[in-house]
């Protein structure tokens, strides 16, 4: 995989909903190491977009290519399993699990433990559980959340469930990160240390696709930004170059609950 | 042979009137509440086991089928307040367990009273056939036809174009919105629930004559009754009705192609493999 | 493994173990026998509700046919029992297998629970109907005592240790599964099936696997019974034996380990305090499922293990997690589908 190749093209996506394009002829790349922020009002297709690449929604047309291979149409378990991780909009942790046994079970992407195999505790299961654990540990303890390790998820407050549906998806050791709108619910603290957190992540060789609401922090972390309207690419470049375009500003303006 | 034919299809739709009557019982209680009621079946048993038990008190034939059905009806208003409301927030799981613990506790108390012994209520009007085109129809087919066929068109026409008809498909739609344009959602439901539980005792009632009941007999109609609502599609009535139809004439043919001893084994067979073949999405915003 | 928990289990073997040597009494013996029984089923399937949060209605089939099968095996084919109980669980494993594919692709919990129990009312009627093969409405008789090898299980004493010895092995298995990263996934599932897709989990082929192997427990369950009582007949195996073991799953503790043995336990055991049992038996267990649920939602082990939880010295109460069933259903409430998405 080597640095000039995309990590994740998007190759003339379009989905349909009978007759009403929700995402039309969308194309754009994610290059190794990159923060590429997805912006765009309410109803532009951020969320289609992504449940497109991962799979939970059937294409219409185009193609997703993950280095070079295409992906489209995958079943998300199967994009999963290619070293993509993803959190959602609305939060998917395991709500009765702790916060440790959350970010464990993020490492089933590389652990490939047999159902016997771990229940039995054949030879190799002991050292897998272990790996689990350290590599489970180390997340939650990078991502702040260590002293919240054996507390249900359900009772984290909001800001820690988002931090730890991330911790949980960098447990599989991805190499695309998918984010959608991780920022949704969060203060303007909060805001900031996820922002820090994810340019470590990009200096970490991590590449990620943020879609996100809340224009302060992607234009402040995000190295190239595509903007969404009405399902088309609007516009791509740097955050400074898409700030002054005047398109992007009317396409936005009269949306005052924006951040 | 026409007559063969006549007689398979009119028993048939006879059953299938039934099934309609439970799969839209069935339907109702969950657009309004959201949840499935596997007890529903229940409802139907104890209708018709009431009414042989007060026929067995020497009551008059029409006071003992209303009072059975009056009497679930109330069972109905009172299982809502006690047990639905307090469990409408639960996981999924647990609801449709605790419909199960119901189904089971009425069934146990169906036993306690009436032992596993199984019951017929004598005919609505007589037991002898009618013969029309070659074919033997009983007259209490003709009743349940006709009585099902009355209580659709009220209900469409309640549903569709009365105030309280339209507060219940609102607040079947989205109980939100309804509560905040001045519907009680509390009401609807009670409503829903104590309709649900009347159908099903009127249906328990009608078929009373025809199959034998005993305490088990529930589970078996609310199988028939959830597969075709399931079958129909259960977010609209008419799908109940058709569905209900459609498996009432599924099993008819059954029973007339293969020898009468694998009835059951067979029609089972049918629901399961039916079931099995849904295609996705038959049943909208009923998410995981 | 945890100090608390080693301790705990070795006074549980310790106390099955000894107790034949309190009781002289054969038939209460004989009811210890039956409750191991039961216990090694519904460890199987709280394997598959607690863990992976699936509801099946219908294991009573399974149980069914593990019964039968080894009946069959033995009495009209000579085998022993042994292997015949081998073989029958893998036709089980294999009849749960071609059921599972389709029935857990289903659409949501409820369809699930549906096609389980006319699961098992279809393997009731195909019982009744058997007539050569099955023995109609009185079923087949005169099962040998079960054997391992030139080990004959003759006795109400020696089925005790039989049985609670395979109760062990059951309970072994699945308390590894459920601490082990395999655990972790099914909880995944049940906790968010879309989440646990999202890190690589197949849900679908998941949900199969624990489900034959809940099916696998049901069928030796079945298979030691038809040796023990040394008879099977439909009624045994009819739709409220079926879901009593789903009472008994919720009463001992969805998802704990030891909730089976509870569970099963206390079911089987009722019949002893309460004399008039045979008819109220089906109304005792719908009370008993619904105040359950409606009371104490996590069973009689979950009500013990948070109530040590919360002892002076012992976890937080954000810790701990909530007490009563109204708290820890809000917690639920937080999940996209609670919301209607």
């Amino acid at each position: 995989m080597n640095k000039d190749s995309p990590i994740l093209e998007v190759d003339r996506l379009t989905k349909n909903f009978g007759g009403l394009p929700a995402v039309h002829d969308l194309s754009f790349t994610v290059m190794p190491g990159q923060l590429k922020g997805l912006i765009g009002p309410n109803g532009a297709g951020k969320t289609t977009c992504i449940n497109l690449i991962t799979g939970a929604l059937p294409v219409t047309s185009g193609e997703v290519r993950f280095e070079g291979k295409r992906i489209t149409g995958l079943p998300l378990h199967k994009t999963a399993r290619l070293n993509i991780g993803r959190t959602f909009q609305l939060l998917r942790i395991f709500q009765e699990m702790t916060v440790l046994e959350n970010v464990m079970a993020g490492c089933h992407r590389w652990a490939s433990l047999g159902t016997l195999q771990a229940a039995m505790r054949l030879p190799g299961a002991r050292a897998k559980e272990r790996q689990i654990m350290e590599v489970a540990r180390s997340q939650v303890d990078f991502i702040g959340l260590a002293h919240r390790a054996s507390m249900p998820a359900g009772a984290l407050p909001v800001g820690e469930q988002r931090l730890l549906e991330i911790a949980r998806a960098l447990a599989g050791k991805p190499k695309l990160l998918l984010l959608d709108e991780p920022a949704a619910g969060l203060n303007d603290i909060e805001r900031a240390r996820l922002g820090t957190l994810l340019r470590k992540l990009t200096a970490g060789g991590l590449s990620i696709l943020l879609i996100e609401h809340n224009m302060d922090l992607v234009m402040s972390v995000s190295d190239e930004i595509v903007v969404l309207n009405y399902g088309e690419k609007l516009a791509e470049g740097s955050a400074h170059e898409v700030r002054n375009l005047q398109t992007v500003i009317s396409a936005y303006l009269g949306d005052a609950t924006d951040a | 042979m026409l007559a063969q034919v006549l007689q398979f299809l009119v028993s048939g739709l006879t059953l299938g009137a039934i099934y309609a009557l439970i799969a839209f019982s069935f339907s109702l209680v969950f657009r309004t509440t959201r949840i499935m009621n596997i007890a529903q079946g229940e409802f139907s048993m104890l209708g018709g086991m009431i009414a042989i038990a007060l026929i067995g008190l020497a009551l008059p034939m029409f006071l003992s089928v209303m009072a059975g059905i009056f009497l679930v009806a109330i069972l109905g208003l009172i299982i809502e307040r006690v047990i639905i409301r307090r469990v409408r927030t639960f996981p999924r799981m647990m609801i449709i367990m605790v419909t199960i613990g119901l189904s089971m506790t009425i069934q146990g108390f169906a036993v306690v009273f009436w032992g596993q012994d199984s019951y017929l209520l004598p005919h609505l009007s007589g037991a002898d056939p009618i013969q029309i085109l070659g074919a033997a129809i009983l007259p209490q087919t003709i009743w349940i036809l006709a009585i099902s066929g009355v209580l659709s068109i009220l209900f469409w026409f309640f549903l569709g174009r009365t105030m309280i008809g339209l507060a219940m498909r609102a607040s079947a739609e989205n109980r939100l919105a309804a509560s905040l344009v001045g519907i009680n959602p509390i009401r609807v439901v009670q409503l829903s629930f104590v309709f649900g539980a009347s159908i099903g005792a009127l249906a328990g009632v009608l078929v009373a004559p025809i199959v034998f009941m005993n305490f088990l007999s529930g589970v078996l109609l609310t199988i028939k009754g959830i597969v075709a609502a399931i079958v129909g599609g259960i977010e609209s009535n008419v799908g109940a009705v058709v569905g209900g139809l459609a498996v009432g004439l599924a099993e008819s043919m059954a029973a007339g192609i293969f020898p009468s001893m694998y009835k059951d084994v067979i029609a089972l067979l049918i629901l399961l493999i039916v079931l099995c073949a849904m295609p996705k999405g038959i049943i909208r915003g009923s998410a995981r | 493994m945890k100090r608390s928990h080693l301790l705990g289990a070795l006074i549980g073997i310790a106390f099955v173990v000894a107790l034949p040597l309190f009781i002289k009494d054969e038939y209460t013996l004989g009811f210890l026998v039956l409750a191991g029984i039961v216990s090694l089923t519904v460890t199987g399937l709280n394997m598959l509700v607690g863990h992976a949060g699936q509801l099946s209605l219908g294991h009573g089939g399974f149980y069914a046919l593990g019964a039968y099968a080894s009946t069959i095996l033995t009495i009209r084919f000579g085998f022993t029992p042994f292997p015949a109980l081998m073989i029958a669980a893998i036709a089980t494993g294999l009849v749960a297998l071609l059921l599972g594919i389709p029935l857990l692709k289903m659409l949501t919990q409820f369809h699930l629970a549906v096609a389980t129990l006319i699961f098992v009312m279809l393997i009731n009627a195909i019982l009744i109907v058997g007539g050569g093969w099955t023995g109609g409405f009185t079923g087949i008789q005169g099962q040998p005592p079960f054997s391992i090898g030139s080990v004959v299980f003759e006795g109400d004493t020696a089925n005790y240790y039989l049985v609670w010895g395979i109760v062990f092995l059951g309970i072994l298995f699945a308390a590894g599964l459920s601490n082990s990263q395999a655990g972790r996934v099914l909880r995944a599932i049940q906790g968010d099936e879309t989440g646990a897709q999202s890190l690589g989990i197949d849900v679908a082929w998941e949900k199969v696997k624990v489900f034959v192997i809940s099916a696998i427990y049901a069928s030796v369950a079945g298979s030691l019974l038809a040796h023990y009582t040394g008879s099977v007949t439909p009624a045994q195996f009819g739709v409220g034996p079926s879901l009593e073991f789903m009472v008994m799953v919720f009463l001992g503790g969805k998802g704990s380990v030891i909730g089976g043995v509870v569970g099963g336990a206390f079911i089987k055991l009722l019949p002893q305090v309460t004399e008039f049992m045979k008819n109220y038996r089906l109304l005792v267990d719908g009370i008993i499922l619904t105040g359950v649920l409606l009371f104490v939602p996590q069973g009689i082990v979950g009500l013990f293990k948070k109530i040590w939880d919360r002892r002076p010295g012992g976890k937080s109460p954000e810790e701990a997690g909530p007490l009563s069933s109204k708290e820890s259903f809000s917690v639920a409430l937080a999940k996209p589908e609670a919301r209607g998405e």
